[in-house]
C-alpha cells in the first residue's frame, strides 16, 4: 500500500512528461498561483514602489478582502473579486476529483488561485471527505451539447483567440498558421493560464463552462467568447482528447466512515469557502483579522504552513511584493490615482493586455500572435492589422456607449469578419466602471465639430452614396470596405454597414481627416487629404451611413451580375482563362455563341469541363482580390476522364497511363484562332504536334471535337494510340499517311 | 519592470505625415510637366497593366481583365479619343501584368505562362497565343501575381513572380499542388527555358532595364520588407523575404540557401550575415517617398523628358504619381537616391512608358486596393513643357560625402550656406513583421559646402556616414539663378558602398 502510493505520483509524472509534447491540457504549468499580470509587467529587479502595486494587483486576485477587510480609505481600490459559483459543481466533476481538488488545490491544478486549507501530514480527512460530499451533492444537470469534433475544436482553439492566455498545443500537433516558413517555431515565453482540470470535467458541463464562464466564474478573468453549441462542443472535445480515469486510488483507500453534505455544508461555511463562493443562501464569514491588523508573520503570508490557514503556494516574489502592498495599506492612504493608471490597472487585471496594447504596453507576444490567423486570404494583404486585435489607444474616443455594450457584455459588434480570432465578453458589472476612465484617457487634443444632423444641404445621403462609390465623382471606398451583405471590390477591410452605432461621429472625422496620426499604421488612404470640401464631404458620409437602410449601394458593390459573360451576345466564340472548378488554376475557357461551351487545362493539357447554357460569371475572376475559381454557370455535360489523348502502347488492350501533362512528355505550344474565332489548341508529344478543337455540334446538341495529329515522318507514329473522351471510347492506332491523321468525337449532351 | 511591446504594426510617425500635404499642393509645384488623362471611349475600362510602343509608334496596352487595345496615335490630342484611335486587339487572357514588343509580336506574363501574340493574318487581330514559358507555381492562390516581361542584354526575359500568401486553393479538377518559385524572378531564354534567378521577393510589380540593360524591379513593404526597395536582380541574389527559400534547396536554384535567417537585425546587419543576401539598390522611406512603388521604366529619350536622362522613373500606387530614381555604380553594385517627382494623378500608377515624343504614359488602376487618385483606371500622360524645372537633378556618393547637382544655375549665396542643407541617416529592420519603422535614425553633419565651377553642383562634406544606411538630404533653403525654389527639396540616397574606401 505504501508503495503504491509513491508510484503512482510518479507514474502520473512520467505520463505528463511523455504527453507535454502534445496536448495543450498538459503544458508545463506554473508553480504558484497564476495571475497573468503580474508575471508579465512584475519582476524581482523592480524596485519596491513599483512591485508594490504588483503586491495590490495580487492582493484583489487573491480576493484578500473577502476575508480581511479593507481598511475604509482603502475599500474602493481592494474591492472582493466577484465569486465562483459552485452551484451544479457536483455534476461538473466527480467526487475523486473534488476530493483531490480541494485536498490540495495547488497539486491537482497547478497555478489556480484557489488556496489550500489542509495543510499538515493527515490533511484533515474528515474535512475533506465532507466537503467533497457536500459539494457532490450540488448536482445540476448541465445543458446537453452536441458531439464535439476535435479537429474543429483543435482548430478553433488555436485561432480565436484561446491561446492568447492558455498554451498552444506543442508543434507535432498544431503547426501556428503565421509561423514564418523555414523559421523555427517560437514557443510563448510568458507563462499560461492552466486548463489542468479541463479533462476531467463532465463533457457536457466543460461545453457550457466554455460558451458561459461568467455563470460561474462571475470575475469575467475567463471570459466568454461567443461559441456556438457546436463550437463549444468542438473546443471541450478537443480539450479532453486523451481524457483518463481520475486517480481513486487514494480517496477509496482512506477508508473513511461516510460524511453526510450537511456536515459538509457546516464545514464549507466553517473554513470560508464562501468568501469566493457563492453556495445559495449567503452565510457570515468566519471571524478574521482586517487588513491593517495583519502581521505578516502569521497566517497567508507566512512562511511555516498551518492547518486551517489557507496557503496559496506563492512564489517569494508574490510574497515579496504582497508584503509590500500590505506595508502601503497599513501605512498610508491611498495616493490618488491618474486617469492613465486606472485604465492601466483594469486593463492589467482583467488581461486585456493579452491581447491589446494600449500605450505601448501590451499586446500579443508574438510566439501567440503567430496563431492568430484570417478567414479570407485576402485579408494578408492588411498584415497584423487583419489577423491580430486592434490597439485600445483612441478606443475611449472612437466606440459608442451602445457598441462597448455589444463588445463587453452584449452579443455581436465583431466588423472584422475576416479575422478569425474574436473578442470575448468580460461582463457587464466587471467592465462598466471602467468605461468613463477609458474614455477620459482618450479625450481628443482638439475637440472636433461634425454635424450629423443631415439636414443642411439635401441629397446628402446621395452624395455620400457616390463618395462611398468607385466612379466619378466616388473616393472608393467600397475598394477596400464591404456593406452590408456585400463584400470590398479588394482587400476585406471593415465593413460598414454598422458605423454610425459603432462609431462617434468626431473619431469618423477625425480618422477621415488624418489616418495616420489618428490610427498610426492604418491602411487608410489620406483621402481627404487637400480637399477642399472635406468637412462636407465627411458629413455626406455619416449621413449615407445613416440612411444606409434606405439606400442604394454605392457604385461598385451594384450590379455584379453584370460580370457575366455572355457569348450569344456574340458572333464569334468568347476565351476566357480562369481558374475553374473542374479544370484547374490553367483552364482556358471557350464559350460558343450557340451556347455550347468547353474548358481546357493547359496544365494538364486535355479537356475537361463541357457544359451547355448560361457560360460564365467573371465577377470572381476580375473583381474579387480573393479571386474566387469561376464555376460553370450552365447544365454540365458528361464528365470527361482526366486522360491523355494519345499514348505509346505495346498493343490496344494496355491499359492507358494516367500521367497528365508534363509527366505525360507533353508540350503545351498554344493556341491558334481559326477563321470563326476558335481556338485550336496545339501540343506535342513524341515528335508528334496535336492540333485539338471542340465545336458545337451542328445541331447544338453537344460538341465536335476534331484532332489532327501531324508528324515529320509516318514511322514517328508508330506505336501511338489515341483514345477519346466518351466513355465507351476505345484506343485507336494513330497511322499516319502523309505525316497526319484525323480524328473526331461526338460528345452529345 | 517587465513590459512587452506588441508586435508592432507598421507604425508611421506622426512626423513623417508632417510631408503629407505636399502631396496635394506638388502638382501645381512642377511647372515643367503637363499631365493630361486620355479621355477613354464608352465602355473601355482601360486598366492599364502594361505598356508597350511597338516600332512604328502605335502603343499597345494590356488590360488586367485580360484584353491588349492598340491606341493608333497615342501621340493625338489624349481629350479625343477619336483622334487617338482605340482598338481591341487580343483578348482572353489571364490577368496580364505587363506587355513587351519584341522581333514582331507581343509578349506578356499571365498568370500562369509568358505568352508570345501574333496577328498572323494581318487583318488587325491576334490570333496566335503561344507559351513561351511556364512551370511557375500557380495554385490559386490569389496573391500569385506575375509580372513582364522585360528583356535584358543577352536577349533573355525576364520575369517577377509574388510570393504566395496563404495555403493551397483546394479546387476540383486542379491536382497541382507545388508552388515552386513563387518569390522569385526568372529568366527565360529565347529558346524558352526557364531559369530561376533572384529570390526573396514579395510582391514586385515593376520590373525594367536601365540603359545598360541590367534588370531592375520594385517591391512591396510588408512582411520581411520595412519599407519599399528597388531591387537589381541578377544571378544568385537572395533579397530577404523567406517565403521563397524552400525553393532555394532546388537543384535549379542558383540562390544558395541561407538557413535559418536571422531578424529583428538591421537590413544592413543582415546583408552581412546572411549569405548571398543583397541590399536594395535604393530604399523609398515609406511615405515620404512612396507607399507602393509599380512599374518602372529609363528615360531614354535623350533629353526630350527634361534633365533626367537615363534616370528610372516609377509609378506610386497609393500616393497616385511618379518618383524618380538616380543610380550610379559603386564598387560595382547599383546604389542611388530616389526623389519625387509627380503627385496628384488621377489614379494609382501601375505601368510606365515613354512615347517617341518623349512624353511619359502612366497606365493606372486602383483595383483591389485604394488610391489616393480617386479614379478606378485610365492613362495619363506627362509631357515636358521645355521649361527647365528647378529640382535636385542628382546625387552621387563621394569618399566623404555627396555630390549634389541641380537642374539649373544656382544661386551661390543660399546654396554655399552649410545652413541650407539637413541630413539625417537611417535604416530598417530585417524582419518578418509585416513593415517597419526607420530605426538607428542619427544627424549627419555637413561641415562644408562647396560649390563647383559651373554653379550647378555642390560637395557636401559629411560626418558619420555610415555604410548600408539611406541618408536623408533635405534643402529648403537653396536657390536657383533666377530665385526659385526646388520643386522637390528631399532626395533619399541609399549609401551601400562609400566610394574608395
Amino acid at each position: 500500500m505504501l508503495l503504491l502510493r509513491y508510484l503512482t505520483p510518479l507514474a502520473f509524472c512520467l505520463a505528463l512528461a511523455s504527453k507535454s509534447a502534445a496536448h495543450p491540457g498538459q503544458a508545463d504549468p506554473v508553480e504558484y498561483p497564476f495571475v497573468a499580470g503580474f508575471d508579465r509587467f512584475y519582476s524581482a529587479e523592480d524596485d519596491e514602489d513599483h512591485l508594490a502595486q504588483g503586491g495590490m494587483l495580487l492582493l484583489q486576485e487573491f480576493n484578500c478582502t473577502g476575508c480581511h477587510a479593507a481598511p475604509k480609505s482603502w475599500e474602493d481600490r481592494l474591492e472582493t473579486r466577484p465569486k465562483v459559483a459552485l452551484d451544479g459543481v457536483g455534476s461538473r466533476l466527480s467526487a475523486d476529483e473534488l476530493w483531490l481538488f480541494i485536498r490540495s488545490p495547488q497539486h491537482r491544478k497547478k497555478g489556480t488561485l484557489m488556496p489550500g486549507l489542509f495543510a499538515g501530514e493527515d490533511r484533515d480527512p474528515k474535512v475533506v471527505e465532507a466537503l467533497t460530499v457536500y459539494l457532490s451533492s450540488l448536482k445540476k444537470e448541465p445543458k446537453k451539447f452536441p458531439q464535439g469534433d476535435v479537429e474543429r475544436g483543435r482548430q478553433l482553439y488555436h485561432t480565436i483567440g484561446c491561446v492568447a492566455c492558455h498554451e498552444p498545443a506543442a508543434l507535432t500537433d498544431y503547426k501556428p498558421v503565421e509561423a514564418p516558413p523555414g523559421l523555427d517555431v517560437e514557443k510563448p515565453g510568458l507563462p499560461s493560464v492552466p486548463l489542468l482540470l479541463a479533462d476531467k470535467y463532465d463533457f457536457h458541463a466543460l461545453a457550457a463552462f466554455l460558451q458561459d464562464p461568467l455563470s460561474i466564474r462571475h470575475a469575467g478573468r475567463m471570459p466568454a467568447t461567443e461559441l456556438s453549441d457546436q463550437e463549444s462542443a468542438d473546443v471541450a472535445a478537443y480539450l479532453q482528447l486523451n481524457r483518463e480515469p481520475s486517480n481513486t486510488m487514494e480517496r477509496t483507500l482512506l477508508a473513511l466512515p461516510p460524511q453526510t453534505p450537511e456536515e459538509g455544508r457546516k464545514q464549507f461555511v466553517a473554513q470560508g469557502c464562501t468568501a469566493c463562493h457563492d453556495a445559495g443562501k449567503v452565510e457570515p464569514l468566519p471571524r478574521v483579522k482586517p487588513l491593517k491588523d495583519l502581521r505578516v508573520t502569521e497566517g497567508c503570508l507566512s512562511i511555516a504552513k498551518k492547518a486551517g490557514i489557507p496557503d496559496y503556494g506563492m512564489s517569494d516574489l508574490q510574497r515579496r511584493a504582497m508584503l509590500l502592498a500590505l506595508k502601503d495599506v497599513q501605512g498610508t492612504t491611498p495616493q490618488p490615482r491618474s486617469t492613465l493608471q486606472t485604465v492601466d490597472a483594469f486593463l492589467m487585471k482583467m488581461n486585456c493586455y493579452a491581447c491589446h496594447e494600449w500605450r505601448g504596453t501590451g499586446g500579443l507576444e508574438e510566439p501567440r500572435a503567430q496563431y492568430l490567423t484570417v478567414y479570407e486570404a485576402a485579408a494578408h494583404s492588411l498584415g497584423e492589422l487583419g489577423r491580430l486585435p486592434p490597439k485600445l489607444d483612441v478606443a475611449g474616443r472612437k466606440l459608442t456607449d451602445e457598441w462597448f455594450a455589444r463588445l463587453l457584455w452584449g452579443t455581436g459588434g465583431g466588423v472584422r469578419s475576416y479575422m478569425t480570432t474574436r473578442m470575448p465578453r468580460f461582463g457587464q458589472d466587471n467592465c462598466v466602471g471602467f468605461l468613463p476612465a477609458l474614455k477620459e484617457s482618450a479625450k481628443p487634443e482638439k475637440p472636433i465639430a461634425i454635424d450629423t444632423s443631415g439636414l443642411l444641404k439635401h441629397h446628402r445621403s446621395e452624395l455620400g452614396r457616390g463618395l462611398m462609390g468607385v466612379g466619378t465623382g466616388g473616393l472608393g471606398c467600397v475598394s477596400c470596405h464591404g456593406l452590408k451583405d456585400r463584400k470590398s471590390l479588394g482587400v476585406p477591410v471593415i465593413n460598414l454597414t454598422h458605423t454610425v452605432h459603432r462609431l462617434t461621429p468626431e473619431y469618423f472625422k477625425e480618422l477621415l481627416l488624418n489616418p495616420q496620426v489618428t490610427q498610426p499604421g492604418t491602411l487608410m488612404p489620406p483621402l481627404f487629404m487637400g480637399r477642399k470640401k472635406a468637412d462636407q464631404e465627411i458629413e455626406q458620409l455619416w449621413t449615407y451611413l445613416k440612411e444606409l437602410d434606405q439606400s442604394r449601394l454605392p457604385e461598385g458593390l451594384l450590379q455584379t451580375g453584370d460580370y457575366e459573360i455572355k457569348p450569344e451576345k456574340s458572333d464569334r466564340p468568347v476565351v476566357f482563362r480562369t481558374f475553374l472548378e473542374g479544370a484547374g488554376m490553367q483552364a482556358v475557357t471557350v464559350g460558343s455563341p450557340k451556347g455550347v461551351h468547353a474548358a481546357f487545362d493547359a496544365l494538364e493539357m486535355h479537356w475537361a469541363v463541357v457544359w451547355k447554357g448560361r457560360f460564365i460569371d467573371a465577377m470572381t475572376t476580375w473583381e474579387e482580390r480573393a479571386m474566387t475559381p469561376a464555376k460553370p454557370l450552365g447544365t454540365l455535360g458528361p464528365a470527361l476522364p482526366p486522360r491523355m489523348p494519345l499514348t505509346r502502347l505495346k498493343s490496344a488492350s494496355d491499359s492507358w497511363p494516367e500521367a497528365c501533362g508534363e509527366a505525360a512528355g507533353y508540350h503545351y505550344v498554344g493556341y491558334r484562332m481559326s477563321k470563326d474565332g476558335t481556338p485550336i489548341f496545339l501540343y506535342e508529344v513524341g515528335g508528334l504536334k496535336v492540333e485539338d478543337t471542340m465545336s458545337p455540334a451542328p445541331k447544338g446538341d453537344g460538341l465536335l471535337r476534331k484532332i489532327k495529329i501531324t508528324g515529320a515522318s509516318d514511322a514517328v507514329a508508330e506505336g501511338w494510340y489515341f483514345l477519346g473522351v466518351d466513355k465507351t471510347a476505345q484506343p485507336k492506332p494513330v497511322s499516319l499517311t502523309k505525316g497526319t491523321v484525323e480524328f473526331e468525337e461526338y460528345i452529345k449532351f | 519592470m517587465r513590459k512587452y511591446i506588441s508586435t508592432g504594426l507598421p507604425m508611421l510617425a506622426a512626423l513623417l505625415m508632417a510631408q503629407l500635404p505636399s502631396v496635394a499642393h506638388a502638382a501645381s509645384a512642377n511647372p515643367a510637366y503637363t499631365v493630361t488623362p486620355y479621355v477613354l471611349p464608352d465602355g473601355v475600362k482601360l486598366e492599364a497593366s502594361g505598356l508597350a510602343l511597338l516600332p512604328d509608334g502605335r502603343l499597345a496596352v494590356s488590360v488586367r481583365k485580360g484584353e491588349i487595345w492598340i491606341l493608333e496615335h497615342p501621340e493625338a490630342d489624349p481629350t479625343d479619343a477619336k483622334a487617338v484611335g482605340y482598338r481591341l486587339y487580343a483578348s482572353g487572357l489571364h490577368e496580364p501584368l505587363g506587355l513587351l514588343w519584341h522581333d514582331g509580336a507581343l509578349y506578356t506574363v499571365q498568370r500562369s505562362e509568358l505568352t508570345k501574340i501574333r496577328d498572323t493574318d494581318g487583318d488587325g487581330v491576334a490570333d496566335e497565343y503561344l507559351a513561351v514559358a511556364k512551370g511557375w507555381g500557380v495554385s490559386g492562390n490569389y496573391h500569385e501575381y506575375a509580372y513582364g516581361p522585360v528583356l535584358d542584354r543577352e536577349g533573355n526575359f525576364w520575369i517577377t513572380l509574388n510570393a504566395s500568401m496563404g495555403g493551397p486553393v483546394k479546387l476540383a479538377g486542379h491536382r497541382m499542388q507545388e508552388k515552386h518559385w513563387r518569390g522569385w524572378a526568372v529568366s527565360v531564354s529565347p529558346d524558352g527555358k526557364l531559369s530561376p534567378m533572384s529570390a526573396g521577393l514579395r510582391s514586385p510589380c515593376g520590373i525594367a532595364v536601365n540603359g545598360e540593360g541590367d534588370v531592375f524591379c520594385t517591391d512591396q513593404q510588408g512582411n520581411w520588407w520595412s519599407t519599399n526597395p528597388l531591387l537589381h536582380l541578377r544571378k544568385g541574389a537572395f533579397f530577404g523575404h523567406a517565403d521563397s527559400l524552400p525553393d532555394a534547396q532546388l537543384p535549379e536554384s542558383p540562390v544558395a540557401d541561407p538557413g535559418k535567417l536571422p531578424q529583428g537585425i538591421t537590413v544592413v546587419e543582415a546583408s552581412r550575415q546572411v549569405k548571398g543576401f543583397a541590399l536594395p539598390a535604393v530604399w523609398f522611406p515609406y511615405v515620404k517617398a512612396g507607399q507602393s512603388p509599380t512599374g518602372l521604366v529609363c528615360d531614354l529619350t535623350g533629353g526630350k523628358f527634361g534633365p533626367f536622362e537615363k534616370q528610372m522613373f516609377v509609378g506610386e500606387f497609393v500616393l497616385s504619381g511618379v518618383n524618380r530614381v538616380f543610380l550610379e555604380k559603386v564598387g560595382g553594385e547599383y546604389q542611388g537616391a530616389v526623389f519625387r517627382f509627380q503627385d496628384g494623378l488621377q489614379s494609382a500608377a501601375l505601368s510606365l512608358a515613354f512615347l517617341k515624343d518623349g512624353s511619359l504614359l502612366v497606365g493606372e488602376s486602383n483595383r483591389g486596393w485604394n488610391s489616393q487618385g480617386t479614379r478606378s483606371f485610365g492613362l495619363e500622360r506627362i509631357q515636358w513643357t521645355g521649361q527647365t524645372p528647378f529640382e535636385i537633378q542628382k546625387m552621387e556618393a563621394q569618399p566623404d560625402g555627396f555630390r549634389v547637382t541641380f537642374t539649373d544655375e544656382v544661386d551661390p549665396a543660399t546654396t554655399s550656406a552649410v545652413g541650407s542643407y539637413q541630413m539625417s541617416s537611417y535604416t530598417y529592420l530585417y524582419h518578418q513583421k509585416y513593415g517597419g519603422d526607420e530605426v538607428e535614425t542619427k544627424p549627419v553633419t555637413i561641415s562644408r559646402v562647396t560649390l563647383e565651377p559651373g554653379a550647378k553642383s555642390v560637395l557636401l562634406k559629411c560626418e558619420g556616414l555610415r555604410e548600408g544606411y539611406v541618408h536623408e538630404l533635405v534643402v529648403p533653403g537653396v536657390r536657383s539663378k533666377k530665385g526659385a525654389q526646388l520643386a522637390h527639396a528631399e532626395g533619399y540616397y541609399t549609401l551601400n558602398r562609400i566610394p574608395g574606401k
